[in-house]
Order: C-alpha cells, then structure tokens, then sequence
C-alpha cells in the first residue's frame, strides 16, 4: 500500500511538472515576433558575400502591429540607403492559413507592384534571411520535440528540436537553443532535406528595451553558400506600443510614408 | 620615469581601446536617417549617369545617314525632399548633356508638393510622374506620359515614365481610394521622330530617319493654353480579400499622333480626342500574380469609324500571370488584345494603302523572364512583345550589376523585327534601330 501511494505521488509530480514543448516554442515565438501590441525599429542589414568581400547595407525602418498575438501581423518597411531603394516601401500583410500580401511601391516610376506571397523560404532581399526568417514561422508547422536542458554561453536553455510536417519544406530538422528566462532564440540550426546542416542563425545582443528582452543583432550564416547576414537593430530608435494603426498600413502610407514614425 | 612609463601605457591603452571601441552600432550614426529634416539644409541626393548606345542594324536610315549612336546622354541627377509644416516639397532635376541631339539642358523631372489636406484626402500638385494599371509595359488606362524612346533605348524604367504638370488629389475611406489627376497642359508621349529612331514617312510609305527632329520645337496641337487642352483621368480602387479592383476614366487625346491628316498636300501626324473607361483586377492566384485589366478606347473625333486617317474607336484587355520558379527565376506572361470597333466602317474607308491594313483583332504577347543571383546583385531580364497581326516585335535584353551600393553598372541589347509589307507598325518601323547599351551609375 505504502509502494502504491508513493507511486502515484510520484506519477503526479512528474505529471505537474512535466515541461510542456509545444508551450515552450509558442512563448518562443511570440518573444521572437510579438513582442507587446506594436512596435517601429530601424534596421541595418550587411549582406556578406562568399569570400572576403565587403558588405551591401540597407537601412530600413520597420513598422509592426500585431492584429492578433500568434496571428496575422501587419508590416511596413521603408528604405532610406543606398539611394537607389530610397523611399521605396513594403506592406505585408502576413497571415497564417493563407499566402501573405504583399505591396511593393517604386517611387520613381510611381508604381504599386503586386509581389505573390508564396514562397515564404526565398531570401528577404538578397539576405540569408528569408521572409520567414523575418517576419515568423508559425509554431504549428512543425512537430517539435525537448532534446535536454542545458547551459549555452553561460545561461539556461531548453534545446529543442522540430521537424516540419510538410514534407516539401526546405528544412528536414530545426534545432533551437532558446533561453529559458525570455523565451529568446540564443542559436538556431536548420538542416535541409538531404540532412545536411546548412544555416546557423545566432542572436549576438539581447538587451531589455521599455521591459522587452530584445534582440540587437542577428546573425545568418548560409554554411554551403559561405555567405553571412547580420541584421542590427538601432538600440536608440526601437519603441513598442507606439500606437499604430491599420490605416498606418494602407496604399497611403506606401505612397506617403508615415514620417513621424520613421526618425 | 616610472611616472612617465605609467602615463604612456596609460595612453596606448586608451588609444588601442578606441579603435576596437566602434561596435556596430556606431554604424547607424554614420548612416545618418534619410527621413526628413526641416532642421538641416538641402540634403542633396542623386546620381552620376554615363549612358552610351549603338545601332547594331547592318542597315536602314540611321546608318544611311551616317549616324552610329542613338543614345550618348550624360547625367547629373540632383534630387531632395525638404518638409515646411505639414507640406513636403520634392524635386527631381537632371542636369544633362545629349551628345546625340547636341543639347544641353536641364530637365525637372519632379518639382511637386504633398500636402495632406486632412487625414484622408492628399493633394499633390506640379510636375510629377503618375502611374496606375496592371500592365507589365502595357499600358491601358494608365494614359500618362510615357517615353518611348527611352524604352527602345533600354533606359531605367523611371525613364519609361516622363513627368507631366498636374495636380492631383486622393481620397482615402476605408480599403478603398478615388484618384483624380488634372493635366491642364496635353503631355504626349514622346514617340520617335527620325531623330535616333526611323519613323514611317505615310507620304512615301518608307522609312526615314531625320535629324532636324533632334531639336524638338514643333507644336503638338494642343498647346495653345486653352482648357481644352487639358486632360483629366480619375480612378476608384479597393481591395477585396487579397485582390485588388479599379475602375478607371480618362478625357483628353491619344497619347501619341494616332491621327493623320492632310495639310498642302502632305500628311502629317496629330492627336485626336480621346475617351477611356476602364477596370482592372489584380491579386495572388494559386502562387502568381493573375492581372486582368480592360479598356474602352472611345475616339471621338471618328466615332462612326468612316475616316481612315483617324484611329477607330477600340476595345483593349489583358490577362497577364507572373510567379517565382525558384528563388533565383521568375517568369511572367501576357495575352493583350485589341478589338477594334466599326471596323467595316474602316475596311471601307481604306482607300490607299497609306497604313497597313490593320485587322479587327491585333494582339500581343508578352514574355518576361528575370534571373537573378549574386545576393540580388546581379539581374538578367529579358521582355519581348510578339505582334503576329502587325508582323512585329520587341525584345529588351539587360544584365545589370551592383558593383557596389552605389555603383552600378548595365548592359543590354534591343532588338526589333517587322515585315517590309507593315512598315508603319509600331515596332516594324523600327526594324533597323537594333541597338546596344552600356551604362554607368553612381548614386551618391
């Protein structure tokens, strides 16, 4: 009887602490992609190439407001550098169980481009990110699974490991290092569909920012290609809660960029 | 000395420190933030143009008369954006020099002004370029000035576009704007004369080049600063789900001299009035772009059809498709079709065979495939038009380079087909003015 009771105490606490993985990787997500209702962020992208070549930059500013936490998300992105992209600007709409839409708008030929929102895995322009890398993949595509607990650059991670339920996706296996006190990425490593461990994506800087553990600067670096991506979020002009609106994301504001958010 | 060995250590190691000290985000105060700044004077922008191109045709006018080059332009664009209350003020200007038409000039390419009259109505007035339709260089209701020959000069496609003088006000309500562009002054296209392209001479029915026409002087009709003159083009569109509808209207004149008429025994070009109605749609269908777009082409100046020398009233559509391959090629295709309206008015009235005879449905197929690799940095792009009514073609090949942020260079070829039977043909004209490119930028 004493057996049986310490048993089942035992089968409970476990049960009640049993660390949920699916409740893990939708914080991680939401920490990644969701951070408070909205937010505005300028951005530097340098673009490696293979070799030692110097870098291509962009400078943008990017708009976000989430429509619904782990859902469809409004983004603007307007270019400042190199002057030939300047004041060109991006609107996705990102949603969830369909294709995005996406908006382009030239400023010199006046031109409002329709951009097809299939191929979420495509280089986000001519970076190792790709559109999903920047704007989110849901947590629902993939089966994920806890591999153990451990310590990574000195702080507590939970190593898990996902494997997409579509067949047809570009990786086999994605490995993340997430940070167990801000749900934070610290190392992701995506296999393709041969196996072979071709992307490593690393958060370098994460600094608390109006109480959101923000990540500073990101790297993506294409192992088979041998080129690198490092996207660096200016720490001085990154605000959350700004206030924005839908209509901050319509035809207008791709025409006439919204300027009080873009300083 | 002890004191002064500490003081120097002290020092290198303050001197070693500051030139690691520069972490990358002191990157983002060198890269000053382009927005607006009323505090700051002009800040100047704009590009270093060097742009070169040959006719490669092994015959044909321009050859005729000796001329080799039909594109020698040097350029310094000079633009800036600079906000006075809640106005922003932008201006384009090109500073250039034409070594093929032997001219200077100085060229305003945009000098408008912005001004939100509330929160949901803009205004914008000056010179400004305008654009709406879904076309891939098919242009139905989008009846804005274009450059043609800067299109059969393979020149950037802010060049394929010219500017015209106009005020414009959009409203916006909802997923939905109204748009209305006022011209006050006709602004054609620019269309060849014989100046670096041939032109079909209707008097000889042959194809001539003309250098005189390098110095355009000549009036295009509708420039006596009468309210007549003006044209006027409105549009409605909203989106729908992931599509996007437009209706369109235009009142004004064809844009290019679609009109002939005879003057002390000779034929010379003018633009006749001209009406659109309009719609198109647009959006992701399946994981392309589908684009449909229509217009009624109402010519009012021969509304019945029975003058020949008068373009007949016409009905124009697209369907267009363009999706990704792969991450590297993309692909796009369009069906354009014109239908035109009293056409046994026309057969009848045809007299001499002045023009071609043109049949009651011309169309157009279009192919666009761009390649692209380098991290973006290097493009391929190919686009042709087949014509099998007008028995013609274009075909714009271009590889384009980013040498580095801000320098790019471009190179590419134009290749045009006709028959000796249509020679007026738009296209067919130009069966001679073949022609290659190469181009320099640097944007500072």
């Amino acid at each position: 009887m004493k057996h049986k009771i310490v048993l089942f105490l035992t089968l409970i606490s476990t049960a009640t602490f049993a660390i949920d993985i699916n409740s893990i990787m939708e914080k991680a997500h939401l920490a990644s992609y969701y951070q408070k209702d909205d937010g505005t962020a300028q951005l530097l992208m340098k673009v490696y190439p293979k070799g030692d070549g110097k870098a291509t930059k962009k400078l943008f500013y990017m708009l976000r407001k989430d429509i619904k936490d782990g859902g469809e998300q409004l983004f603007y992105t307007y270019f400042v550098k190199p002057s030939d992209i300047k004041n060109t600007t991006f609107l996705v709409h990102k949603k969830i169980k369909e294709d995005d839409y996406r908006r382009l708008y030239i400023p010199a030929s006046d031109k409002v481009l329709a951009i097809s929102g299939a191929r979420k895995q495509d280089p986000f322009m001519g970076s190792d990110f790709s559109y999903e890398d920047v704007s989110g993949r849901h947590f629902s595509k993939d089966n994920h699974k806890l591999l153990k607990e451990n310590k990574f650059d000195g702080k507590e991670v939970y190593v898990t490991e996902s494997i997409p339920k579509d067949k047809a996706d570009n990786n086999s296996k994605i490995v993340a290092w997430i940070q167990k006190s801000n749900f934070l990425p610290l190392k992701v490593e995506y296999y393709n569909r041969s196996g072979v461990l071709y992307k490593r994506y690393e958060s370098k800087n994460i600094k608390i920012i109006s109480g959101v553990p923000t990540i500073l600067k990101r790297v993506m670096t294409s192992l088979l290609d041998g080129t690198k991506t490092i996207l660096l979020v200016n720490p001085k002009k990154i605000k959350y809660n700004v206030g924005l609106q839908e209509r901050d994301f319509s035809e207008r504001s791709l025409k006439k960029p919204p300027m009080k958010y873009l300083k | 000395m002890k004191f002064f060995k500490i003081i120097l250590f002290v020092l290198t190691l303050s001197m070693i420190s500051l030139a690691f000290s520069q972490d990358d985000f002191d990157e983002f105060s060198e890269n000053v933030s382009g927005a607006n700044n009323t505090s700051s004077p002009l800040n100047l922008e704009g590009f270093l143009l060097f742009e070169q191109g040959i006719n490669i045709s092994r015959v044909g006018p321009q050859k005729e008369n000796g001329r080799d080059f039909v594109l020698a332009n040097r350029k310094l664009r000079l633009q800036s954006t600079k906000s006075i209350d809640q106005a922003t003020l932008n201006f384009k200007l090109d500073i250039f020099n034409d070594q093929v038409a032997k001219s200077s000039s100085i060229n305003i390419r945009e000098a408008k002004v912005d001004i939100p009259l509330s929160n949901w109505l803009d205004l914008s007035f000056g010179r400004q370029i305008s654009t709406w339709g879904v076309g891939d260089f098919i242009f139905i209701n989008d009846l804005f000035p274009k450059d043609w020959i800067a299109h059969f000069s393979g020149l950037d496609m802010e060049y394929v576009k010219n500017p015209a003088d106009s005020l414009r006000l959009t409203s916006y309500f909802g997923n939905s704007n109204f748009d209305i562009v006022y011209t006050p002054s006709f602004s054609p296209d620019n269309t060849p004369t014989g100046c670096r392209f041939s032109i079909f001479d209707p008097n000889t029915s042959k194809l001539i080049a003309n250098s005189s026409t390098c110095s355009k002087t000549t009036s295009n009709g509708h420039d006596g600063g009468k309210f007549e003159d003006g044209e006027i083009a409105a549009s409605f569109k909203t989106k729908i789900g992931n599509q996007e509808l437009a209706l369109y209207g235009y009142h004004g004149f064809y844009k290019s001299p679609k009109g002939l008429k005879l003057s002390g025994g000779t034929l010379s070009g003018f633009y006749p009035k001209l009406d659109v109605y309009g719609l198109s749609s647009e959006g992701q269908i399946g994981v392309g772009i589908l684009s449909f777009e229509f217009g009624y082409y109402n010519s009012i100046e021969d509304k019945n059809g029975m003058n020949a020398l008068i373009e007949n009233s016409k009905l124009k559509y697209l369907l267009g498709y363009r999706m990704d391959l792969s991450s590297n090629f993309s692909v796009g295709t369009q069906f354009y079709q014109e239908k035109m309206l009293d056409y046994v008015a026309y057969k009848s009235a045809l007299s001499t065979p002045l023009i071609y005879s043109k049949k009651e449905y011309e169309n157009t197929y279009t192919l666009r495939l761009t390649y692209k690799a380098q991290q973006e940095t290097l493009w391929l792009s190919l686009f042709t038009y087949i014509r099998p009514e007008a028995h013609d073609s274009f075909t714009k090949l271009e590889i384009k380079k980013n040498i580095s942020s801000n320098f790019q260079v471009a190179t590419g070829v134009n290749i045009f087909t006709g028959d000796n039977n249509y020679l007026s043909s738009e296209f067919g004209m130009l069966k001679n003015d073949d022609n290659a490119f190469l181009r320099f930028k640097l944007n500072f």
